[in-house]
């Protein structure tokens, strides 16, 4: 009986270790291969520290996974700044670096590791045989899972999964996941720290084998079969890899160094199997639609009576809510806009037309404070906004949508627009611990409003669908969605017509008509110049980087220098 | 407004040819014909599709639906290096030389599908005796050259294969205008004295009209327009088309 | 300083510099020119290493040909890997291929490893072989020289130099750094990336087992003999950078070789190895920092 239990010990040791790995490689996105270091790490802490100061073990244990978070927080500063395939590579590094100078210095036991260490205990009881440990590994295991559950399956957790899936679009709404990242990255570490000082107390020893790289593709494998992104398929991982050992004894008879081998042989060919024909694994990821929408409230997105006709007047302008005057840009010596200058008006559709080329959603860019111009000034509303960066610009009204969309593929529709909504005390970490009450509220809120403005454009907002599997029109759509559930007045769209015709097409102008209707003010990148004709009530006509006409479109069309400029012909 | 009738049976022959990227479907239910010996337009506003019908014609993107036909063989399902040596050449909009091989080097793997020697050599004298200052140049780094020059070696590099059809992506991109019309005078000697058909991408329009025997128009992904060159010219609005 | 042992441990670090050269140059194709993070080169190397041993002691077979048949083996197993393995994971999932690449590679890593080992390493774990007898040849200033030494040089040291010269002057050598540099524009022309990744890792996988054979002659082999020299190449390569020409790659394996070997007068020997995951450490952490560093790779599908 003892046997098996020792079994269901170190299963639960793997599974916290598995549970942390999978937070990071499949919710946030970090591709840190550093089991092996932050085990490392917290099991020779937890081993030092009770050989040479005689700590109590839970004082060990804390100081493993305190051990583990520092020393992320202090990578994170380069990982965070690598692209995932150097991450990985940079964490493989550190896990083959950290074991091979263990295993070199003498003080820390050289290859044999430390042992000797008095038996562990919590309350008096030295721990000693596997049932006795159950229960406390029990105890840690349910305590990792509260803190991952709360970290990964809540406001924070979306921002993580949406920072995986398009950063630069997560930046663009207003967010920035950079403390999201850095909190989930260290809580993780941290996390992986503890495990180490659990299997180094259960064990009784700390070697340098035990945190080799067979042991990292066996945590992977948790993960992978289990299922990334799921927290419940990582346990069942954990259980699996760890029960086919005392398998593979008994029913196999198989001596304890053969079935050593054929594990990593197996589970080497499972990862494979895995990766070509189920690779979201045994559990795939939740799609998830917020419980609070179950019972909706009415809309809160205002009645619109009647659409306002395009401005005919120009007499009587609206008053500038954009200002941007003489800005430039150049890229390793090519002139991409030149001293351009541009107004936009309240409650209007201006346009930006022009060839290939011209520089149109290079003046997104630089507007929305994704590049920096090389000269000029961008106000907003009186504010200047010039090199902001762009969630700032985001959170101060201005944002802009994507031509190549970039939505949040593995994300529902509903969170794809509760991306967009104003600042959530529950994508902070902080507060996500402390301020359950609020952030639930807020969360209600949030989901409400999201499901109004899906309606608005026209998507079910109860859809248990990844986004990347809608048509992309409906994508199109909920792109749409995302930037109106900021609550930003000013609307720049990149090329909204791009890749849909027909019906689909007449539905998106009628949108941007609407969304005109609410008080927006828009800007449009368009080539379709009958789009164009239909919608804008001013438009601005760009050429070689710089803005060459501007006018009615009716005006520009009858310009025949714009003609020519077109068509090349005189 | 008459359909224009090619007259002989087509070089290249497309019909119904959708495709698109991933969800994204950009090019629906396109025919079009280009015969020996003639130059055919596309025109259009950006994002009509042009380019990526032209890719999928050359088969960088697969065909959701429709057939591609060249020469009355069926090319729809075959990867570009079969259409290669069917005889289609492709010089895409940009990225179109080896920046970092030199223009001897690049010429070379424009032959590459070329497996008769002397026909090799043929295309590189020509080439080098059309545009003398790639022959100057022949040992210089692609990437070195002028957007003009590069240009003419990315025509060269597409004459190496010993090519029947050409197709040709915005060629006249970033270059100043005696050099376009230089490009294009070389384009109307190639359809009529080698008997090339030529499809070209141009955002151009007075310039490409000048050369063309025909013009599609497309818009949002479809073609709107199909007329001989000499129709387009005596239209008084272009606008209506894009 | 101890000139005599400079220049020892310096031609030291020459004759072990050049199995890394080559190592360095194949990882450097598959990574720039096949966009594949290949993690199991590890496991082409100790393959090659294990069949040339088990073939020599076991099987009778005299030790050249054990050495060949390892690198024919090798380079088998490398293309297999590349046509089974990872070109299906990048023709379903395409720029997202690159965890279910990396993930497929350590599985296939590790539980080879293991396999080799249940195999033939089961009793004991290291599996020494004799590729030539190693005598001393005669040296100035005494510096020690074995024949073994002398031929591990001149064998890489001819592959590298093969190798630069396909690479620079042939039309097979045009094709890869054509591909290399602009992916659309080689399709444009009628080449079939598949079959030139094919080759690439067919050609790197059997000199990888070449260079696991000679470990194995020098240091017997073992079951995780591959990951040092794995690592190693991926250090060379991007050091070198994305665009490299051969010549630069081989030179940067040579000195990787010099700096481990020489490190060694300040360094205790049996850590000399660990300079290349702390070179490899700094170089990334310092290009995450946002440091200038060589041309960047790019890897999985951004081709």
């Amino acid at each position: 009986m003892e046997y098996w239990i020792s079994y269901l010990d170190q299963a639960i040791i793997f599974a916290i270790f598995a549970v942390s790995l999978n937070v990071l490689v499949g919710y946030a996105g970090i591709f840190s291969i550093g089991s092996a270091a932050f085990g490392a790490i917290g099991g020779y802490v937890t081993a030092l520290v009770t050989l040479n100061l005689g700590a109590p073990t839970i004082v060990a244990l804390l100081l493993a996974a305190l051990a583990g978070g520092i020393i992320a927080q202090v990578l994170s500063a380069p990982i965070l700044g690598l692209s995932p395939e150097y991450v990985m590579l940079m964490t493989l590094s550190l896990s083959i670096l950290l074991v091979a100078v263990i295993a070199a210095v003498p003080m820390l036991g050289g290859q044999q590791g430390l042992f000797n260490m008095p038996l562990p205990a919590f309350t008096g009881d030295k721990l000693l045989r596997p049932s006795q440990f159950l229960p406390w590994l029990v105890l840690f295991l349910i305590v990792t899972l509260l803190l991952v559950w709360r970290t990964a399956e809540s406001p924070l957790g979306r921002l993580l999964r949406a920072a995986r899936d398009d950063r630069t679009a997560v930046r663009s709404l207003g967010k920035n996941p950079l403390w999201a990242q850095i909190s989930a990255f260290g809580l993780m570490s941290a996390l992986t720290g503890l495990a180490g000082g659990l299997l180094v107390l259960y064990n009784g020893i700390a070697a340098p084998s035990m945190f080799s790289l067979n042991q990292t593709m066996l945590i992977f494998a948790m993960v992978v079969i289990g299922g990334i992104g799921s927290i419940p398929g990582s346990l069942a991982g954990a259980v699996l890899v760890v029960g086919i050992a005392p398998l593979l004894e008994t029913v196999l008879r198989l001596s304890p160094e053969d079935s050593a081998l054929v594990r990593p042989i197996v589970f080497g060919a499972v990862l494979i199997l895995v990766m070509r024909l189920r690779p979201a694994g045994l559990v795939p990821e939740r799609l998830r639609v917020p419980r609070a929408l179950r019972s909706r409230v009415a809309a809160t997105v205002p009645e619109i009576s009647e659409p306002r006709p395009a401005v005919v007047d120009t007499s009587e302008r609206p008053p500038v809510v954009l200002q941007v005057d003489g800005i430039s840009k150049s890229f390793g010596g090519v002139q991409a806009v030149r001293d351009l200058s541009l107004q936009l008006r309240a409650g209007q559709i201006t346009a930006l037309v022009g060839p290939n080329g011209a520089g149109k959603s290079t003046v997104f860019n630089l507007v929305t404070g994704a590049i920096q111009p090389d000269a000029g000034s961008v106000v907003l509303e009186g504010r200047d906004i010039t090199g902001w960066a762009p969630h700032r610009v985001a959170r101060a009204g201005m944002v802009r949508s994507f031509q190549d969309l970039r939505v949040f593929a593995g994300l529902t529709p509903i969170e794809n627009v509760m991306m967009g909504g104003l600042p959530h005390p529950g994508e902070n970490p902080l507060a996500l611990y402390a301020a359950f009450r609020s952030v639930h509220r807020r969360e209600r809120a949030i989901a409400q409003d999201a499901a109004a403005w899906l309606d608005f454009v026209g998507v079910d907002p109860m859809l248990r669908v990844p986004t990347s599997s809608l048509s992309f029109a409906q994508q199109k759509q909920v792109a749409f969605a995302r930037v109106l559930g900021t609550g930003a007045r000013i609307l720049l769209l990149d090329e909204p017509l791009s890749g849909i015709e027909g019906n689909a097409a007449e539905d998106m102008i009628a949108l941007i008509d609407r969304m005109r209707s609410l008080g927006h003010t828009i800007c449009i990148v368009e080539h379709s110049i009958q789009a164009i004709s239909r919608l804008a009530d001013w438009a601005y006509f760009m050429e070689e980087g710089t803005v060459t006409a501007e006018g009615r479109v009716a005006d520009l069309l009858a310009d025949s220098r714009l003609k020519e400029a077109y068509f090349g012909i005189a | 407004m008459e359909s224009p009738d090619p007259g002989r049976a087509p070089r290249l022959d497309v019909r119904r040819l959708g495709t698109g990227y991933g969800s994204k479907q950009v090019v629906f239910d396109l025919s079009l014909e280009v015969g020996a010996s003639e130059i055919v337009a596309v025109l259009g506003h950006n994002g009509a599709g042009k380019t990526t019908a032209m890719s999928a014609i050359f088969g960088l993107l697969p065909a959701r639906e429709g057939a591609v036909e060249l020469d009355g063989a069926a090319m729809t399902k075959l990867d570009p290096r079969t259409r290669v040596r069917a005889g289609m050449s492709f010089v895409p909009a940009d990225n179109f030389v080896f920046a970092d091989l030199t223009v001897a080097e690049n010429l070379a793997l424009g032959g590459l599908t070329e497996s008769r020697a002397d026909r090799r050599r043929g295309n590189l004298e020509w080439v080098f005796d059309r545009w003398p200052i790639l022959a100057e140049r022949r040992t210089q780094l692609a990437g070195t050259m002028s957007g003009g020059q590069r240009r003419l070696l990315s025509l060269g590099i597409s004459l190496m294969s010993s090519p029947t059809l050409l197709l040709l992506d915005e060629p006249s991109l970033g270059l100043a205008p005696n050099v376009v019309d230089r490009l294009f005078a070389d384009l109307r000697h190639l359809a009529d004295e080698r008997g090339l058909g030529v499809l070209i991408v141009e955002q151009s329009v007075a310039k490409v009209l000048a050369i063309a025997d025909r013009a599609y128009v497309m818009r949002s992904g479809r073609v709107i327009a199909h007329e001989t060159a000499g129709h387009f010219a005596q239209r008084d609005s272009l606008w209506e088309l894009f | 300083m101890d000139t005599t042992l400079l220049a020892q441990l310096f031609l030291i670090g020459i004759v072990s510099g050049a199995p890394l050269a080559v190592l360095g140059l194949g990882m450097s194709l598959i990574l720039n020119v096949a966009h594949r993070f290949h993690f199991a080169f590890a496991l082409t190397i100790t393959l090659g290493g294990f069949v040339a041993a088990i073939l020599a002691t076991q099987a009778g077979v005299p030790a050249p040909l054990a050495v060949l048949i390892a690198a024919v083996a090798a380079g088998l197993v490398g293309a297999a890997i590349e046509m089974a393995i990872y070109r299906p994971l990048e023709r379903r999932a395409g720029a997202a291929s690159l965890l279910p690449v990396f993930v497929s590679a350590l599985g296939l890593t590790i539980g080879g490893q293991s396999l080799i080992q249940l195999v033939w390493a089961r009793d004991t774990t290291s599996r020494p072989f004799t590729l030539m007898a190693s005598e001393r040849l005669p040296m100035p200033l005494d510096l020690r020289l074995t024949t073994l030494d002398l031929t591990t040089l001149v064998v890489f040291g001819g592959i590298a130099a093969v190798a630069v010269v396909i690479l620079r002057f042939t039309r097979a050598g045009q094709v890869v750094r054509g591909v290399r540099g602009n992916p659309l524009m080689a399709a444009v022309v009628g080449v079939r990336p598949a079959t030139v990744y094919v080759w690439i890792f067919a050609l790197a996988s059997a000199a990888s087992g070449l260079a696991g054979a000679f470990f194995a002659a020098r240091f017997s082999a073992t079951p995780a003999m591959g990951f040092d020299p794995m690592f190693s190449a991926f250090v060379v390569a991007f050091l070198a950078g994305a665009a490299a020409p051969a010549l630069r790659v081989v030179l940067i394996g040579l000195a990787l070789g010099v700096v481990q070997s020489v490190s060694g007068m300040w360094i205790p020997s049996n850590l000399t190895n660990i300079v290349v995951f702390g070179l490899l450490f700094a170089y990334l952490a310092a290009r995450g920092l946002g440091v200038k560093v060589p041309r960047r790779l790019r890897l999985a599908g951004k081709a």
